[in-house]
């Protein structure tokens, strides 16, 4: 069967996703994440940013002498999940580094959705020609080195968003960081959606509406895309965990966002530094991250079952 | 020494650990009494019984820039220069120049320097070789200066030769270059100018054995700079056959204890003992240098006996103190080196010198050193560091607790409560850097209630931010190449090579000057002092802290020599000397 | 056949040439030029820095020195390294390649080897434990930054058990016995390209074990091992190929943070180095080969559908 989506099949899409029990408990995982996440700053314990370093003597000056400087605290009462390497409340830091990160993720996921959405539909629905241009342009966004654009528009936009430091409460410097990594990961997108819509093009019911004269662009939007929807709703879940990793690893390489900003990845490269010390603050905020990754793969998994009836039984 | 090195954070191959780490390491309080010399060393040579075995594994931070004497510019390729070549003279652990190449120090009363102090001969010891067997004569000395001034080539550490004499029909072309540059000329006119040097450049060999140099000014610490690599004697020969990859492993050819066997670039380099050095032979058969840049990797390849020394970060620290048996082979000394603030003068906040004094005066450096760097580093005020000679413990005294007078200074400069004032901190994005950033936006905040924002860039992007001016402070410093203030304070003169933020202050380079003229040590030392005085007065800088290097060694690592002035690796200066005796299986 | 080859390899030639100018300019959009890495604390006086760049032909239009590139690189000459003293980027390139090339050929093996049976162990024990386990263990992999899993891994195998050096990486590639080496950094590198694979196996090989004709096979009594592997992989296995074929573009071309933490020297931390020192030949040199790897395995993933799946033709 290759019908359009329609209301009815929502509604049994749903009946097939409330059945699928890993893909319920990866939702129920992000559902979770994602009002921790909102409810941050009532939860926080403490400022995010505000170093509680011991104050110094004067005196110690081996190195080797004990002292207490209030860092790479473990965990205790006062502070939650220890303290990191300026003696900040890792778990206050780790609630605004799941904010940021979830709210840069989604970010990026409409970036490289909306990118690879249009240039998709473009491509598998316009004329020959231009399908061929769009594809080598995917080709060719494919081979491009990321590293370079995104050390480029860093530089060009500095720390700001078109002159905000902060947007909907996020850095600016870290709206950039995932903008960057979103125009380096529309191409996938692009070839889904036009792999989709190819497939629908040629159906008899789309045949129909060209035969009663419905606008091309029309059909695009009203017939063929929805028939894509579910591929794209799986692709985007799963690029929104790639793209806190992206982030992460550019942190890990130094071209991460500007500090203080907290990010998952700012978490996970500052505190790898100290993991021999305190290991619990490395493992917190990778936990955290792996959780919302086996969250989403189980979650897009199952809505593809859900959606896609063949692939499911 | 030359500039630290690249910080880019410890990943990729290539990865340098932060400048800041670079510097930092070292303990012992012998550098805050004022002594050089290294607490903290290992047994003895004469008394141990060597292995078999004898090689020594050691990590760089990242990878040298090059092997070419006259080219380098970095304390990484200076660490291997240094174990590759011998110049004229080599500086010993107690920080006096003693002769290597040359049979003798040359002084007045031996005749190595004539009466004016405008010309230096040194006389060669009997049957100097290469490393390739062949003998070497004076002329390499030649060659080597003469390379040092090619034009459109000239690396920066040209212009602390510019005091030999090159005599034109226009007077001294060195003098004029410097002169130009100190009047901002152009770059074609610099060009022009340099050019102008090497054919007339005075640098003679009259006989295989003797080799002379010629002074434009009376320079008493020119035998330091006769011990630096880019007076290293170079390979004419060589360089001609192979162009600019003569200093690959498969050409290249030295004069030192050790031969360049091996660079894999990124990856390793491996020297092993040089059979035609004329000084007393290595034991040690040869020295691998890895590259690895985690310092939690470098640490797990210790733990594991796969290095024989490594040098500590800010965490490591930390994880060695609270481990018994690792405290044991720890070792901490003085480096020569000062980091702090560069202030953009051209900032119109920063332009008053209230608020540049204010932001020096809002810092509580005790905490930095003590808490933020676990003693990894010393509290600094002044320019040139404790352990030199010029380093006066007053200097900068105004700093100390000093919270009360910034806060007074921001009101009069017309920031009250810090009200209105923004700035801007650009960095590389090192785990250092951002340690030290996040704490210095931390201290202005609470301290004088200005606005701190945090810029990361990657290094490249942070010089050009830093060459158009868009930033308020950028952390940095400089580590000494010769135990001498002259080594320090004309950094900061008008128009010299390494004054990034365009300082202009006349008193202060009269002052220099004068003190390069001087004669009378005592009075030399005070000119420097009084020149340091103005510097931390009108803050173009503000002193953050002084280095010290914190290491572990291996119990069976002998006869390491640490010097305050040694490269990327603790007594790398003296790797001649290490015997390795009773290494763990 | 021959036709769509040629037609695809001119398209690639001129996708690489757009990829070449649009890199080149950016590149130099980017500020900072390859004299100012080297001198991060006290930049050279704007003065030094232009006669240098006027030295090495950097000062002319940015058309006319990418015209000067073309020219140097349709000879086979990509120029030369600033950051290493005017060597030639193609002799650099080769010796970084190679140990790149090795890993993540190793790599791929881990890919294959461990996500597909994997992904068929998962799916013909659908539901039950098994499928659970198999599934969990590729996820979990890839679940933590790559960073964090090659430490652990470090500390696993170098550490605590000693069976291999801290330094794995160095003289990877040299000598046969180097290759043991590689192992480990191979496991890293490969693990979330593995998790991949094994759910796209999974998933393929579910809906081929609906399929009609395996269902024929189960009921003439063939054994469910011969259903598997003869009638139900061999299907399965097409979406798997498409998906291969970008992985081993990515996993042969090197990673920056696997090579960094093993000390492999290898292509990765080359484009990584040439891109934070502006090192412009390296940087166009490692971005025409990666672009001509990744469209050069994808030619070749379309060149095997017919083969894997007789009723696909090209067009």
């Amino acid at each position: 069967m290759m019908a359009a989506t329609t209301g009815r099949d929502h509604g049994r899409a749903w009946q097939r996703f409330r059945r699928n029990r890993s893909g319920l408990a990866g939702g129920v995982v992000l559902l979770f994440f994602v009002a921790v996440a909102m409810l941050g700053p009532v939860i926080a314990t403490h400022d995010p940013t505000e170093q509680f370093l011991a104050p110094a003597t004067g005196g110690v000056l081996d190195p080797m002498e004990p002292r207490d400087t209030g860092k790479f605290e473990a965990p205790s009462g006062t502070h939650l999940f220890g303290t990191d390497q300026l003696a900040r409340d890792i778990f206050s830091r780790t609630l605004e580094g799941l904010r940021v990160s979830l709210a840069a993720a989604v970010f990026t996921v409409v970036v490289a959705g909306g990118i690879g959405i249009a240039v998709g539909l473009v491509a598998a629905s316009g004329p020959g020609w231009l399908d061929s241009l769009l594809m080598r342009g995917t080709d060719l966004a494919y081979a491009f080195p990321d590293l370079l654009l995104i050390i480029l528009l860093r530089a060009a936009l500095g720390d700001t968003f078109f002159g905000a430091r902060q947007v909907l409460g996020v850095d600016a410097g870290v709206l950039l960081l995932f903008l960057a990594i979103g125009f380096t990961a529309w191409p996938t997108m692009a070839r889904l959606v036009r792999g989709q819509v190819l497939a629908v093009r040629e159906t008899e019911f789309s045949m129909a509406a060209v035969a009663i004269g419905a606008s091309p662009s029309r059909i695009a939007i009203r017939h063929w895309l929805p028939h894509a929807a579910g591929p794209v709703i799986v692709e985007a879940t799963f690029l929104a965990p790639r793209a806190i990793f992206a982030e992460a690893a550019l942190s890990f390489i130094g071209l991460g966002v500007s500090p203080p900003s907290a990010s998952l990845g700012v978490l996970i490269s500052d505190h790898f530094q100290f993991v021999m010390v305190q290991w619990t603050a490395l493992a917190i905020p990778t936990a955290i991250l792996a959780l919302l990754f086996l969250g989403t793969q189980y979650l897009g998994d199952g809505l593809r079952d859900a959606l896609d009836p063949r692939a499911s039984r | 020494m030359t500039m630290m090195r690249l910080p880019i954070r410890g990943v990729m191959g290539v990865v340098f650990p932060a400048i800041l780490m670079i510097l930092t390491a070292c303990q012992s309080d012998s550098s805050a009494t004022g002594s050089p010399v290294p607490e903290a060393t290992p047994t003895p040579t004469a008394a141990v019984q060597a292995d078999a075995v004898q090689t020594l594994r050691v990590n760089l931070p990242g990878e040298p820039q090059t092997l070419d004497p006259q080219r380098s510019t970095d304390s990484v390729s200076n660490t291997i220069l240094r174990s590759i070549y011998s110049g004229l003279l080599r500086v010993g652990p107690d920080l006096t120049v003693q002769p290597d190449l040359a049979m003798e120090v040359p002084t007045v009363e031996n005749g190595g320097i004539s009466a004016d102090g405008l010309t230096y001969t040194f006389r060669l010891r009997e049957g100097l070789k290469w490393s390739d067997g062949t003998p070497l004569v004076a002329g390499a000395l030649v060659d080597s200066a003469r390379r040092l001034f090619e034009p459109g080539a000239t690396g920066r550490y040209a212009d602390f030769y510019r005091v030999l004499a090159s005599p034109g029909p226009d007077g001294d072309a060195n003098l004029a270059v410097r002169a130009a540059r100190r009047a901002g000329a152009t770059a074609d006119e610099l060009l022009a100018l340099e050019a102008l040097v090497q054919p007339s450049l005075r640098v003679e060999a009259p006989d295989d054995r003797t080799v002379v140099y010629h002074l434009n000014t009376s320079t008493p610490v020119f035998l330091q700079l006769a011990a630096m690599w880019p007076l290293y004697p170079v390979r004419q020969d060589v360089i001609t056959a192979h162009g600019a990859q003569w200093p690959e492993a498969a050409t290249h050819i030295s004069n030192g204890p050790f031969r360049l066997a091996e660079w894999q670039h990124g990856e390793r380099i491996e020297l092993v003992r040089n059979e035609h050095w004329h000084g007393e032979a290595p034991t040690l058969d040869s020295i691998h240098y890895s590259m690895v840049g985690e310092a939690g990797v470098a640490m797990l390849a210790y733990g594991n006996n796969e290095l024989d020394i490594v040098t500590l970060g800010p965490a490591e620290l930390v994880q060695v103190r609270d481990d018994l048996a690792l405290r044991e082979e720890f070792i901490a000394y003085a480096q020569l080196s000062t980091v702090g603030l560069y202030f953009n003068l051209g900032d119109e906040d920063l332009s008053d010198v209230r608020v540049r004094r204010a932001l020096a005066g809002g810092l509580d450096r005790n905490e930095y050193a003590e808490v933020v760097r676990e003693g990894a580093v010393l509290p600094a005020y002044g320019w040139v560091p404790p352990g030199m000679p010029g380093h006066d413990p007053e200097v900068g005294s105004q700093y100390r607790d000093g919270v009360a007078a910034a806060q007074a200074l921001l009101t009069e400069a017309g920031f009250p409560g810090g009200a209105g004032l923004t700035v801007t901190i650009l960095s590389v994005d090192t785990s250092t850097s951002n340690l030290t950033s996040q704490w210095l936006q931390q201290q202005w905040e609470r301290n004088l209630g200005v606005t701190v924002v945090i810029e990361t860039r990657d290094t490249a992007t942070f010089v050009a931010d830093r060459l158009a001016g868009n930033y308020s402070v950028v952390v940095g410093g400089w580590g000494a190449d010769y135990p001498d203030p002259q080594n320090w304070l004309p950094l900061f003169q008008a128009g010299g090579a390494f004054n990034a933020g365009d300082f202009r202050n006349e008193e202060f380079d009269r002052l220099v000057d004068e003190a390069a003229l001087e004669l009378d040590n005592e009075r030399r030392i005070q000119l420097y002092v009084d020149a340091q005085r103005i510097l931390i007065e009108e803050a173009p800088f503000t002193p953050l802290y002084y280095g010290r290097r914190n290491a572990l060694v291996k119990p069976w690592v002998t006869g390491l020599l640490p010097s305050s002035m040694e490269g990327e690796i603790p007594g790398a200066l003296y790797f001649d000397r290490v015997v390795i005796s009773g290494r763990a299986p | 056949m021959a036709r769509y080859i040629a037609a695809r390899l001119l398209w690639t030639v001129v996708t690489l040439f757009a990829l070449a100018a649009i890199t080149f300019a950016l590149m130099h959009r980017v500020p900072g030029g390859p004299f100012d890495a080297a001198s991060v604390d006290r930049p050279l006086p704007a003065a030094v820095l232009e006669a240098q760049q006027a030295y090495y032909g950097l000062d002319d239009p940015v058309p006319v020195q990418f015209g000067r590139y073309l020219g140097h690189l349709v000879r086979g000459n990509l120029g030369v390294s600033f950051a290493q003293q005017g060597r030639p980027v193609t002799d650099l390139m080769l010796d970084k390649m190679w140990p790149s090339l090795l890993l993540g050929l190793m790599a791929f093996g881990v890919v294959v080897g461990g996500g597909v049976p994997l992904g068929v162990l998962a799916a013909t024990h659908r539901g039950r434990a098994v499928d659970t386990v198999a599934l969990g263990v590729a996820t979990a992999l890839a679940a933590v930054p790559s960073f964090v899993l090659a430490f652990v891994l470090l500390l696993i195998f170098s550490v605590w058990l000693g069976w291999t050096p801290v330094f794995m990486g160095a003289g990877f590639g040299e000598s046969l016995s180097s290759l043991p080496r590689g192992i480990v950094p191979a496991i890293a590198l490969g693990a979330p390209a593995m998790a991949l694979i094994s759910r796209i196996t999974r998933a393929s090989m579910l809906e081929a074990l609906e399929q009609d004709y395996v269902r024929t096979a189960r009921a003439k009594g063939l054994s469910p091992l011969a259903v598997t592997l003869r009638h139900a992989l061999r299907n399965a296995l097409i979406p798997v190929v498409t998906v291969l074929g970008p992985v081993l573009a990515g996993l042969i071309t090197g990673s920056i943070i696997i090579e960094s933490i093993f000390g492999v020297p290898g292509i990765g931390s080359a484009f990584i180095t040439s891109v934070t020192a502006r090192d412009y030949g390296v940087i166009m040199g490692t971005t025409l080969l990666y672009g001509a790897v990744i469209m050069l395995v994808n030619l070749a993933v379309d060149l095997a559908y017919p083969v894997l799946d007789p009723r696909v033709t090209l067009r």
